[in-house]
């Protein structure tokens, strides 16, 4: 581009470093690079201007659209606090951070700053290594509904057990598939001209497995909440912790995941715990707060939807079955989890539960180690 | 607002691209600074066309790059020609010197080019168009990044070849997966959202065939309060430039009436169950309720 580059004094370096200061402040991740481009934007748009400044830096600056909005609040403040006083009289508390990489600093406001569970997992591990392992053990059928809290760490080290197990047994199945696969042609070639242009091996490569992507609804309400606790603690021990994406909802909704990577889970359900959130539920409007929010980055044909609920809800039935059929056709496979399902006599009749059976592929109890035990059967897409 | 940035409205403006001044501040920075811009946005709302828009009105040859899961370097960036790499093997016949035979059948003649090494390759400036970049698995963003910051592409056998015109880089996405913060970084932002009733009315009313006056309006006007109904495929610009032409193709005159809007909405909503709810009352609803009813 040949155009001409006048740089205006008002938008100095140290003002733009401010409104990266304050950027950062807020959680939108300001490296470097940005910095440098936003100088370099500077010189192209018309300092006097506030909305060629703010549309242009916007665009370098920003990142998501969840980074747009704070971007609009942070410019407004800074565009205002008098453009014309020196620069070196607007210095302020908020130095920029060297080291605050972007990624970093958007995880700072998911972080919730949560005590890290004393109880570390290793120890119990190490209690139980030398116990045998019984399917018929009066604790792998015992439900989890009826566990005490003094009970919880025995479990925990029975439910590491079954997780190493699991996962011994999922790997056998990867190494076998032999010598098929379609033909390399660059490998090939490249060893035949090694050969004088023979042909003599085939270089062959296969198809990669790929672990499905995994979605998991858990239900914390009252009597539930333990359900889903070890049900999340078994989906995190199983290692596929990368592909899931785990949302808890009662009356509301929340994504447990960013508040996995930085807290335990005991933690981390204590503190929806203590706000409260676990009573009552909306399925129906959870489940659709999900599908509007997360639906098109989180759902599709590699996806598969894990709802644990008993399906007793108080909330409205319409949204529910509307929100099941957009999560059943934009998911590979949908599977609910209802430990009520552990009584014979139990028939699904709660209206809520009526609603979603129409789109639910497998339907399960998952109450205790030994139902869980299929689930990673199920899980396979 | 700078005279550079009205330039750009007015170029993208003459390649029948209705750009809002969000856009073309940030086309402006991207041709400005060299830098990709990255596009995110609902499906419909016009991220595809703002590249073919500007191969229009700059004259540059617009490459395009359609991702799809599983997409490979074989066909994003470069193949071998194995079938001239066997016979030049052939044709040496036995003996020689075999590192120097290799040298050779991996050399820039034996090279197929596919679009990102078009892109690289071309002697003129050239639109890079990578479309739908959340649809490729995060190994092929991975493989982007060198493209992105430094205009150039590594090929093992043969090194590294640099742009020769920094070509202009359009990404667009929908959101179907998180993009890489790497990515991100590297490209200017752009959100999209819907237009709003005057630049709907603009953009359909440019199209050559597209109506004007009245009809234009209600048509618009319908549109945009389906899109604040509880659907789950919302009708994008492009539906709505469909849904004019079905209307036009209908051969109807006259105002726009629910039952006439009933017989068109295939043009305009792609999902059965939005098909159902949206019944000729509730369409008659919507045309009803007075113009200057907030749409939003």
């Amino acid at each position: 581009m040949t155009e001409s580059t006048r740089s205006e004094p008002a938008l100095s370096v140290e003002r733009l470093a401010e409104l990266g200061a304050r950027l950062r402040a807020e959680g939108v991740g300001c490296a470097l690079t940005e910095s440098t481009a936003a100088v370099a934007a500077a010189t192209r748009l018309d300092p006097s201007d506030p909305d060629d400044a703010r549309l242009g830096l916007r665009s370098v600056f920003c990142a998501t659209r969840a980074e747009l909005e704070i971007f609009e609040r942070c410019f407004r403040s800074w565009w205002d606090d008098d453009p014309e006083r020196p620069p070196q009289s607007t210095v302020r508390a908020e130095v920029p951070a060297p080291h605050a990489t972007g990624e970093r600093a958007r995880r700072a406001d998911r972080a919730t700053p949560v005590e890290p569970d004393s109880v570390g997992s290793e120890a119990p591990r190490q209690d139980v290594i030398g116990a045998a392992y019984s399917p018929l053990d009066r604790l792998a059928r015992r439900s989890f509904g009826s566990i005490a809290e003094e009970e919880l760490r025995e479990f925990d080290a029975w439910l590491d057990r079954l997780i190493v197990r699991l996962s011994a047994r999922r790997s056998r199945r990867l190494r076998r598939g032999g010598r098929r696969g379609v033909v390399d042609v660059r490998r090939t070639l490249r060893s035949a001209a090694r050969h004088d242009g023979e042909l003599i091996r085939l270089a062959r490569r296969r198809r990669r497995l790929d672990p499905p992507r995994l979605v998991v609804l858990c239900d914390v309400s009252g009597s539930m909440e333990r359900y889903s606790r070890f049900l999340l603690r078994f989906l995190l021990g199983c290692g596929r912790a990368a592909h899931i994406q785990t949302f808890a909802f009662s009356t509301r909704l929340t994504h447990l995941t960013p508040w996995l990577a930085a807290t335990e889970l005991d933690p981390a359900l204590a503190e929806l715990r203590a706000r409260g959130w676990s009573s009552g539920t909306r399925i129906g409007e959870c489940l659709e707060t999900f599908v509007e929010r997360h639906g098109r980055r989180m759902l599709g044909q590699r996806t598969l939807v894990l709802i644990l609920s008993d399906g007793l809800d108080q909330g409205e039935v319409e949204p529910l079955e509307r929100s099941m059929r957009r999560i059943q056709r934009g998911a590979r496979k949908v599977i609910w989890l209802n430990p009520l399902l552990e009584s014979s006599r139990y028939a699904p009749e709660a209206r809520g539960m009526r609603a979603a059976l129409p789109y639910v592929d497998h339907f399960h109890s998952g109450h205790s180690l030994d139902a869980l035990r299929d689930l990673p059967g199920l899980l396979r897409l | 607002m700078r005279a550079d940035i009205q330039r750009v409205r007015d170029g993208l403006g003459t390649a029948g691209y209705v750009a809002d001044r969000p856009i073309a501040t940030t086309v402006h920075l991207a041709l400005a600074l060299e830098k990709p811009v990255l596009i995110e946005g609902a499906a419909g709302v016009g991220k595809t066309e703002i590249a073919k828009a500007l191969s229009r009105w700059l004259d540059a040859e617009l490459v395009r790059l359609q991702c799809y899961e599983g997409l490979d370097l074989a066909t994003a960036a470069y193949e071998w020609n194995y079938q001239r790499q066997l016979l030049h093997i052939r044709a040496r016949g036995e003996g020689g010197d075999r590192s120097a035979l290799e040298e050779e059948i991996f050399g820039e003649a034996f090279l197929l080019e596919r679009p990102l090494l078009r892109a690289v390759r071309a002697e003129e400036r050239v639109v890079l168009l990578i479309d739908e970049i959340d649809r490729a698995d995060e190994e092929f963003e991975a493989f982007l990044l060198e493209l992105l910051s430094d205009f150039q592409l590594s090929i093992p056998e043969l090194g590294t070849i640099p742009a020769r015109q920094r070509p202009i880089v359009v990404l667009t996405s929908n959101g179907t997966r998180e993009l890489s913060d790497a990515l991100r970084r590297r490209c200017l932002y752009l959100w999209i959202d819907y237009p709003d009733l005057d630049k709907e009315i603009e953009i359909l009313e440019r199209r050559a065939s597209g109506p004007g006056g009245e009809r234009a309006m209600d048509t618009v006007r319908l549109v945009q309060r389906l899109r604040n109904e509880r659907l789950s495929k919302r009708p994008g610009v492009a539906e709505t430039i469909d849904f004019a032409a079905a209307l036009d193709a209908l051969g109807i005159e006259g105002p726009l009436t629910a039952e006439i809007a009933r017989d068109a909405l295939g043009a305009l909503l792609k999902d059965p169950q939005d098909l159902v709810t949206m019944t000729t009352e509730r369409l008659h609803e919507l045309l009803a309720s007075s113009p200057d009813a907030p749409t939003d």
